[in-house]
């Protein structure tokens, strides 16, 4: 008899521990899928054979095909990614969506495309631990902030650029034409108030640059050209910048360039801005060097001093907007930040690619490449006799002048 | 004495480039918009002109234009663009439409601008110099 009680409360425990147990995984499960549910991410898993085994309602929604119909179903057949105009598989947002800022779209099914980021990574999904979560997002909403931030700063340059051209205006009219009437002190503090109105009007052209860059709005008008004729003169430009440091500064350019293909003002300004950091940091005595090789299909430019170098850790980022290495601003260098990013957007609207080496305290060298124009470019350009010079005084005024 | 034009808006950038020009010796004239530069160079003779892109009433590029297509020997004049716009496809248009320099007035100072011009008038002399 006791025997029996005992079992029978055994099984009654068991049982009530069972059903619990059941109700409350069952209640997981469903606040899991809940949660899942009404994430702003659309949630998409897809087996080693890129075949889509789950999808969250925000999935539904987003993409505007129904679970049912998903499932089972190739990836890159519901989901319509594209980058431009061009799709990207999923082999390749799978591979470029965790490090990239590059911008992807979907392509819903009749409307218009939304500008998304994605994110994907390994997954376990029951027994098969060789999927693949992938997670979207609306970015159109930071798409439009970002663009209102652009139009602002493109705006507000704008408007600045004309009462500074008339402070530097009178300033360097004072300098010139009346420091007879001043005395040294005040010639001192004009000639400082030059620099500081030179440095602003640096800083707002970048600002300016940065945000045609970022409406995709930065032109290069390509041409074929003579790329030593633009090294040169930027050359004998810093010249002086570089006599008054005692820096060995020399151009080496091979007998014979073929021409290349590009937008001569732009890439004058790449030059700039590679020569006028070497000089900037590199000491008194220390030796720059700018090089031009002709590799046949591109020309490949080094500019190489032997300055204070850039730390290993910094060098990844170096080409960043903003991005400035670490105590160069205590040391009293000006820069915004802007020239290096501004001088890869270039580069790469050329189809070049430029990187930096360096080496702390030993210096550091930066090369880009320009391509070469090719025989149709050099016969189907009907400007080819009439090249637009640049002429750079002090390394940064830019005049162009059309030869007579 | 040489005479020039100066077209241009901006109040200050006016004033500025008509100072630093006075004062290198130049017989300056100025025209405060796109329209009233066109009639300063159809009345009168000028060796020089600088022209600013962006005015009212008519732009730098439209005056060009008009300029060039007048009988000599006013459409004859030297005329340079100065401008802050840097797009490479006004540039272009300007080449096309016969202009003979220009200049980005945010990267340069006004002495430079002068500088500049002076450096055109003695190109041009030394060039007519043997022919003639």
């Amino acid at each position: 008899m006791l025997f029996l009680t005992v079992l029978v409360s055994i099984i009654l425990v068991v049982l009530i521990i069972v059903i619990i147990n059941n109700s409350y995984l069952q209640a997981l499960k469903n606040a899991q899928k809940n949660i899942i549910d009404s994430l702003h991410e659309a949630i998409i898993i897809v087996d080693e054979h890129k075949k889509v085994v789950f999808y969250n309602q925000t999935a539904e929604k987003f993409i505007g095909t129904q679970t049912q119909t998903a499932r089972g179903q190739l990836v890159d057949t519901v989901l319509k990614v594209t980058k431009d105009t061009a799709p990207v598989p999923f082999d390749i947002y799978c591979q470029s969506s965790n490090t990239s800022d590059e911008k992807f779209f979907l392509q819903q099914e009749g409307s218009e495309k939304t500008q998304i980021s994605i994110a994907t990574r390994k997954h376990i999904y029951g027994n098969d631990s060789k999927c693949t979560l992938i997670s979207l997002q609306d970015a159109s909403k930071e798409r439009q902030l970002e663009e209102m931030k652009v139009d602002f700063v493109s705006m507000a340059a704008h408007e600045l650029r004309t009462p500074l051209t008339a402070i530097r205006g009178y300033t360097s009219l004072l300098q010139m034409h009346y420091a007879t009437q001043l005395d040294a002190e005040a010639k001192e503090l004009l000639t400082r108030l030059l620099v500081s109105t030179t440095n602003l009007t640096n800083l707002i052209d970048n600002l300016l640059s940065v945000s045609r860059i970022e409406r995709n709005n930065l032109t290069v008008e390509t041409k074929p050209f003579d790329l030593s004729i633009i090294a040169k003169d930027i050359f004998s430009s810093f010249q002086q910048q570089a006599q008054t440091k005692k820096q060995h500064f020399t151009l080496n350019l091979p007998n014979k360039l073929p021409l290349v293909m590009a937008d001569p003002f732009r890439i004058g300004q790449v030059f700039i801005n590679l020569i006028s950091n070497a000089l900037n940091y590199t000491p008194e005595g220390g030796a720059i060097i700018v090089s031009i090789f002709d590799k046949k299909s591109y020309l490949e430019i080094s500019v190489q001093d032997t300055g204070e170098g850039i730390p290993e850790e910094a060098l990844p980022r170096l080409f960043t907007k903003f991005f400035r290495v670490s105590g160069s601003l205590e040391q009293g260098s000006k820069g915004t930040g802007l020239g290096l990013y501004i001088t890869k957007s270039i580069v790469q609207l050329h189809n070049g690619k430029i990187r930096a080496d360096s080496k702390l305290g030993k210096g550091s060298t930066f090369t880009f490449t320009i391509p070469t124009a090719t025989q149709d470019q050099l016969t189907q350009d009907p400007h080819r006799n009439d090249h637009a010079f640049l002429t750079v005084k002090n390394g940064q005024g830019i005049i162009v002048k059309k030869p007579r | 004495m040489r005479k020039i034009l100066i077209a241009e808006d901006d109040f200050f950038i006016r004033d500025i480039y008509s100072k630093v020009f006075s004062l290198s010796g130049y017989d300056v004239q100025v025209a405060v918009d796109g329209m009233d530069a066109l009639e300063k160079i159809k009345a009168q003779p000028y060796e020089m002109i600088l022209l600013d892109i962006m005015m009212p009433k008519m732009t730098g590029i439209d005056v060009l234009r008009n300029v060039r297509s007048l009988p000599p020997p006013a459409k004859d004049v030297p005329i340079f663009v100065i401008t802050n716009l840097g797009q490479q496809n006004v540039i272009e248009e300007a080449f096309k439409l016969g202009m003979d320099g220009y200049i980005l007035k945010s990267q340069v100072s006004p002495q430079q601008i002068v500088d500049e011009i002076n450096n055109f008038f003695t190109n041009k002399e030394s060039t007519k110099q043997p022919t003639s």
